[in-house]
């Protein structure tokens, strides 16, 4: 008979974790997926009761029951929440974990997470010729698509998300920009794999505002933050990614490393975890990867440290108070949505609304249930779609709800996902990330002023 | 029927995705929030009350043991399906169905979370009063099977005080209605016997629920101490002073140490108490509450008290005592949470004793809980994968019970007796309670299918019942001649206990008699047809057993007199605040469940009693409830007793709870052209939230009787509201202004102001025309009970019937009632009393209808009670439980 603890090894490695929880099934409350499905096997509770159950032998793997880890958000609602701090999400990306070793990873994943993901441009090229020969997708192109959602729940949805895909990704355009002048203090941008291929003008506004803040971006040849790959469950794949960022960023060691995708933020400060986990751990050194780590601000962080600056920019509407028409800077009632891993995983979310109510000419709006999962999660909105569509019904019934006409958020994945929910309800809400506002406002308030 | 095919019908039912039977599945459905665990065989997610029907039918047909699951938070195991079985998940079932702001009544499907449920009811100015700890996951049908409390129960009262009606899925399978929008309902009160019974007599399908209006200002204190004894002093000086905190919560050492730490609550960690106050009420009168709380603090050696300066500053004290468990969890692997019920005034002593227990078995124990109703919850620390500790932590839980009861308390304030707690039953109750309520489960649930294994020690006779029905006897009348009837005056309760044995061996029936002041009313037929061969009557069993005024509770025997008690309790500035005839018994009051006009503000008869004694038709003395305000062990039988006319037992003493006298207290009188007006009136001043103590509209023949009593000039107009405030000087001014207010808008005219010193007059005066008063000859009368917002129609049909008869009518607004007493110089025939009756039934179909006096000629074929009930089946069958040879009060039948 196989032991049950060697075969979830990963799980049984987490044991005391799992005994830490007390059954008290508070996290029904907070649990999107439990809010749509009201089963147990979609809560915390219930799935770590099954890696309990795997663990003790009591229960087995198959593929109905992979539902336990695969249908989770990620999302650490349920950690927050929960009276023992018990880790959900590490419990459930352990379980992927275990089931990718037992099943071996499939040859698409495997050409994604070995071929494209570590190579934007590689990446970018396949993505172009997914645009030209529309129902010929290979299999490579979707799957890719799909880690980060960008593929929709049907082939017209994705012909439709295809047609989308922006003429130029941002590192191409970024590489026909002309640097602001060398005098100031260096930033080095990670572009997040959604920013580069699905929304380009968030970089270049991310760019445009470092400058404004005093950065000088550095553009370096780097891949995925590796994400996609660890919320899968294929740790050493995560690990390469991560182990070639960091050599990457070893190139300009005095810099700080920005990133204007909360997601990819996140995962970024969690490398020494990351790489400290499974056989290939110690690989890179712990200090190596602490260092790096350091080196990690969300744009949010760096927003929210100069939101003075921003009073400032407001040339001549100093005591402009929130809500007020600015003078000339016509006014707008904005939203926010927090990434889970904005909130919860970096624990900024104060900052991002600091920046909101600092801009000109913003009556801020705190809506109902910001915290709460979007519902996109990266590959959940399609690999779980009918799921995840129920989710972002009650976001976008928040979101309206709000009587807000701008909803900002600060990580990709978010703004497709809330993009899509207010398109499909017919909202003529826009979504935009933080960093367009902010543009967008210092821009009028400076015009304004100027006039 | 095979395996396969049962799936597959329950699958056809629910629907494929709706029906699980996987392993994975069914162990996801193996566990709650206690520490036990059983798989089911399969898990079911109806969404309509037929589809449970449906369900449940099948299962009852297959023999199948099942149980209803909420959100599965049950801290005693009583959603652990032990024998297998069905799991039915009621989460699906999650709409809120109406909200019904103008009858004080919401209806929710059971799986709504008691959180979504407030947060929709807020919108509306209102709450819902349990308020458990779980209320953010567990559910509406949660908490009505587990009589839930939580922090607020202090003030308001358990869930069994606001549950109006429930559509009931019966244990066999059959879809029954219990109450409704009203407060009362005809029959035995099943419905306060479902409430509580922790699944195990049907599944409610749809709950209606009585949801108040949310109080106008909320005051909050903290107060910290440097010994415990000073804290749990400070509680019962709070309560003894006449306050009462609409909660009152104390946190330990350990737990202020470990919310600081977390938290930054800025606790002291030096400090061995926090006690967390809060007042809600009319704002005029909190300030003065405030400082009354803040000296009482002093007195008792407070280190600080805090009080919060606006809505910010409260969240900050709440967000110490709401962090507190999530603080303390994270210091230790697990935690198991006890749930012992004291009077408030053993608190200090229970405490000593819970931590000597956790010294003796090596076992960190912190304590934090609802200190005002003496909720006790010690949570004991350890580590499950240490079985010894564990097994330690079993053996501590128990000895925290026996301290609880030792110190006259209960096993379970909130979280029931489940499974874990069977054992423990015996604590509290004897063999006969035990039997009486077993007897109420195989009646109810005769396969025994219905959440087995719960509640109720293990018994021989219990094991599945096969198919083949047990034959239910009837119970036909004991006599039908007229034999010469006896009075008994037993002395004590060992001398009532011997008569029923005594006349039972010859088939005699028997019947309590108390001071007969309804009797009187109660048509002099009744008492011939079908006589009692034998009356007791025990004036001499008229003490007060004991006033335990710290406890707020007093313990009476029934031949005492409403009036003896008040008079006994005044002088400890206490009283019950139940209005009904003074020159009444207390076991005459209860047996006739009567309410009066000051219910909305304090409940009736059920929402008072915390317990009582009974004498049984076999002589077996039996004791339903306890001394505290939480108590959910064992099924609550005392319930049946209240309003069932001495059927089922003779009530030999009562446990009430208390209140404080009131301050201050003022009345007034307002007169009014039309009836809509007055109504219009009453609406505003509710809708205000003034909170009146009397709210009771009157006509203008009910109004003059008041007038003569008082010595007021008669009201030249046809119809009055008597409005009455009570509480501190500054609130009952500041109400009563508004209500002045809100009568001059409605162009009322306000006749009369009524002081402190003749307010108790007119309360009494108001409560003695709801009877028939002396002096004229009355052929019918009649108590109407309905949905507050019917009120106005009810009152149409009642003028339009009665014609031209002289009626006097006595409204009560906000409790829903209508007492009209009808007269006539002309020849009344018994058919015209049961057309009117009949009529009124018709027409107002969701009233209950109580016959206090009716025509002599029409006595014997009319009903006593009439409206919606429990269907007849169930009535006999308590009836049965009780009194098998139908011997008590056999003039009275309630089905």
């Amino acid at each position: 008979m196989v032991d049950s603890k060697q075969m979830y090894e990963e799980l049984s490695d987490l044991s005391a974790e799992i005994a830490r929880c007390g059954r008290c099934g508070f996290c029904q409350s907070v649990c999107p997926v439990y809010q749509v499905s009201a089963d147990e096997s979609g809560v915390a509770r219930g799935r770590i009761m099954y890696a309990k159950g795997l663990v003790s032998g009591e229960l087995g793997f198959s593929r109905r029951n992979e539902a336990f880890f695969s249908e989770c958000l990620l999302c650490r609602a349920c950690v927050d929440t929960c009276f023992s701090g018990v880790r959900t999400d590490e419990i459930v990306v352990a379980g992927r974990r275990t089931l990718t070793r037992i099943q071996g990873l499939s040859p698409v994943y495997r050409h994604i997470f070995e071929r494209l993901l570590p190579d934007h441009h590689r990446f970018g090229r396949f993505i172009r010729l997914a645009g030209t020969m529309r129902r010929m997708v290979p299999d490579q192109i979707v799957g890719a698509m799909r880690m980060f959602g960008w593929l929709g729940r049907s082939m017209e949805r994705s012909e439709q998300l295809l047609q989308e895909v922006p003429d130029e990704f941002l590192r191409e355009r970024l590489s026909k920009r002309e640097n602001a002048r060398t005098t100031m203090k260096q930033a080095a941008l990670f572009i997040g794999c959604g920013t580069n291929f699905m929304f380009p003008h968030v970089g270049e506004a991310t760019v445009e505002v470092l400058e404004m803040l005093g950065y000088e971006t550095l553009i370096l040849e780097h891949g995925c933050c590796g994400l996609p790959a660890y919320a899968h469950g294929a740790l050493q794949a995560a690990q390469v990614l991560a182990r070639k960022n960091i050599e990457e960023f070893a190139k300009a060691p005095d810099s700080i490393i920005v990133t204007d995708c909360s997601s990819c933020a996140s995962f970024l400060k969690e490398y020494p975890r990351i790489l400290s986990m499974g056989e290939e751990r110690g690989q890179i050194g712990a200090s190596e990867a602490e260092s790096f780590a350091s080196r990690v601000r969300d744009l949010t962080e760096l927003l929210g440290d100069r939101a003075h600056v921003f009073l400032s920019a407001r040339t001549g509407h100093r005591h402009a108070q929130k809500g007020e028409n600015m003078g000339s800077v016509p006014g707008i009632r904005v939203t926010f949505h927090d990434p889970c891993h904005l909130s919860r995983y970096q624990r900024q979310a104060s900052l991002a609304r600091d920046v909101l109510r600092s801009l000109p000419g913003i009556d801020f709006i705190e809506m109902k249930e910001a915290d709460w999962c979007c519902g996109g999660a990266g590959a959940f909105a399609v690999e779980h779609a009918d799921l995840s569509l129920k989710i972002l019904e009650r976001k976008t019934r928040n979101v309206k709800a709000s009587m807000a006409d701008t909803v900002i958020t600060t990580c990709p994945s978010c703004l497709m996902q809330l993009r899509s929910g207010l398109r499909d309800s017919g909202s003529r809400i826009r979504a935009i990330h933080l960093v367009e506002l902010v543009r967008e406002r210092i821009g009028i308030a400076i015009e304004s002023a100027s006039l | 029927m095979t395996d396969k095919r049962l799936k597959q019908k329950f699958r056809r039912i629910v629907g494929a995705d709706a029906f699980l039977d996987n392993p994975a599945a069914t162990a996801t459905y193996s566990y709650d929030s206690s520490l036990l665990t059983a798989r089911p065989d399969f898990v079911l997610f109806p969404q309509t009350a037929e589809q449970v029907a449906q369900v449940v039918t099948l299962l009852f047909r297959e023999r199948i043991p099942y149980l209803a699951r909420g959100a599965g938070t049950n801290l005693s195991g009583g959603s652990i399906p032990l024998k297998g079985g069905a799991v039915i998940s009621l989460t699906r079932m999650k709409r809120i169905l109406s909200i019904e702001p103008e009858n004080f009544c919401a209806r929710v499907e059971p799986g709504v979370t008691n959180l979504e449920f407030q947060q929709a009811l807020s919108e509306h100015g209102f709450f819902f009063a349990p308020d458990p700890a779980s209320q953010r996951v567990s559910t509406i049908g949660g908490n009505v099977a587990e009589n839930s409390g939580g922090p607020h129960c202090l003030k308001y009262g358990v869930t069994t005080n606001h549950i109006l009606g429930l559509k009931l899925v019966t244990p066999d399978g059959n879809i029954i209605e219990l109450g409704g929008r009203a407060l009362d309902a005809a029959g035995y009160d099943v419905l306060g016997l479902l409430v509580g019974s922790e699944g195990t007599l049907g599944i409610a399908t749809e709950i209606s629920c009585r949801i108040l209006q949310l109080p106008p200002a909320v005051r909050t204190l903290l107060a910290i101490y440097d010994a415990t004894e000073d804290a749990s002093q400070t509680v019962s000086e709070i309560i003894a002073a006449g306050i009462l905190p609409a909660t009152l919560e104390m946190m330990d050492n350990l737990v202020i140490r470990a919310v600081e730490e977390a938290l930054h609550a800025g606790y002291p960690t030096d400090a061995s108490a926090i006690l967390i106050i809060e007042v809600d009420g009319i704002a005029e009168g909190l300030a003065e509450t405030v400082r009354m709380i803040e000296d009482i603090c002093r007195r008792n050696r407070v280190r600080e008290v805090r009080v919060a300066r606006d809505e910010r500053e409260r969240e900050q004290l709440w967000a110490g005592r709401r962090g507190a468990f999530g603080a303390v969890a994270r210091l230790f692997p697990n935690y198991s949470v006890s749930d012992g019920t004291v009077p408030r005034n053993k608190l200090p002593e229970v405490l000593r004793q819970v931590s000597e227990i956790g010294k003796k078995y090596a076992l960190e124990i912190g304590n934090v809980f609802h200190a005002g109703d003496g909720n006790l919850h010690p949570l004991i620390f350890f580590d499950v994968r240490d079985p010894q500790q564990t097994e330690r932590v079993h053996r501590a839980g128990k000895e925290i019970l026996e301290a609880c009861v030792a110190a006259g308390g209960t096993i379970s304030g909130e979280h029931g007796v489940g499974a874990e707690k069977i054992d423990a039953m015996h604590l509290v109750f004897g063999v006969n309670e035990i039997e009486l309520m077993r007897r109420l489960k195989n009646a109810l649930d005769p396969a025994g299918v219905c959440n087995p294994r719960k509640v109720l020690p293990e018994s021989s006779s219990e094991t599945i019942v096969p198919p083949a029905q047990s034959p239910r006897h009837s119970s036909e009348p004991a006599s039908d001649g007229i034999p010469s009837r006896r009075t008994y005056l037993p002395k004590n309760i060992d001398e009532i206990a011997s008569l029923p044995h005594y006349l039972r061996q010859s088939g005699k029936s028997i019947a309590a008699m108390g001071a007969c002041t309804l009797f009187e009313y109660l048509p002099k037929d009744i008492q011939r047809w079908k006589k009692p061969h034998g009356i007791i009557c025990s004036p001499l069993m008229r003490s007060i057993v004991e006033h335990d005024a710290a406890n707020l509770t007093v313990t009476a025997e029934a031949w005492l007199t409403l009036r003896e008690l008040q008079e006994r309790l005044a002088a400890a500035g206490q009283f019950l605040p139940l209005d009904a005839p003074s020159e009444a018994t207390l076991g005459g009051i209860v047996a006739a469940g009567l309410s009066g006009p000051r219910r909305h503000l304090y409940g009736s008869v059920r929402d008072l009693v915390l317990g009582l004694q009974l004498v049984t038709s076999d002589g077996k003395v039996l004791r339903a409830g306890g001394k505290t305000m939480k108590n959910v062990a064992g099924y609550d039988f005392g319930k049946l007793l209240i309003g069932s006319w001495g059927t089922l037992g003779i009530i030999v003493d009562v446990t009430f709870r208390l209140m404080p006298l009131p301050k201050a207290s003022g009345a007034l009188i307002a007169s009014f052209q039309r009836v809509e007006d007055a109504l219009e009136a009453s609406k505003r001043i509710l809708a205000g939230r003034l909170n009146p103590a009397l709210l009771t509209l009157m006509n203008g023949h009910a109004a003059a009787a008041l007038a003569m009593e008082l010595a007021f000039s008669k009201p030249d107009r046809e119809w009055s509201l008597i409005l009455g405030a009570e509480g501190s000087d500054s609130a009952v001014q500041a109400q009563l202004n508004g209500m002045e207010q809100a009568c001059r808008a409605c162009s009322g005219d306000v006749s009369a102001r009524v002081d402190v010193s003749r307010y108790y007059s007119l309360v009494d005066i108001v409560t003695r025309l709801c009877y028939p008063p002396a002096g004229q000859q009355w052929f019918l009368s009649l108590w109407l009970s309905m949905p507050c917002g019917s009120m106005s129609d009810g009152l149409r049909e009642v003028e339009a019937l009665t014609g031209e008869m002289t009626s006097l009518i006595v409204a009560h607004v906000a409790g829903g009632l209508i007492c009209t007493h009808l007269s006539t110089a002309e020849e009344v025939t018994g058919g015209a009393c049961r057309c009117i009756v009949d009529a009124l039934g018709a027409r107002l179909p969701q009233s209950t209808i109580t016959v206090l006096k009716t025509h002599t000629a029409s006595a014997e074929s009319m009903p006593f009670i009439v409206g919606r009930s429990a269907p007849s089946s169930w009535l006999k069958a308590v009836k049965e439980c009780f009194d098998p040879e139908g011997l008590m009060n056999p003039a009275i039948s309630l089905w």
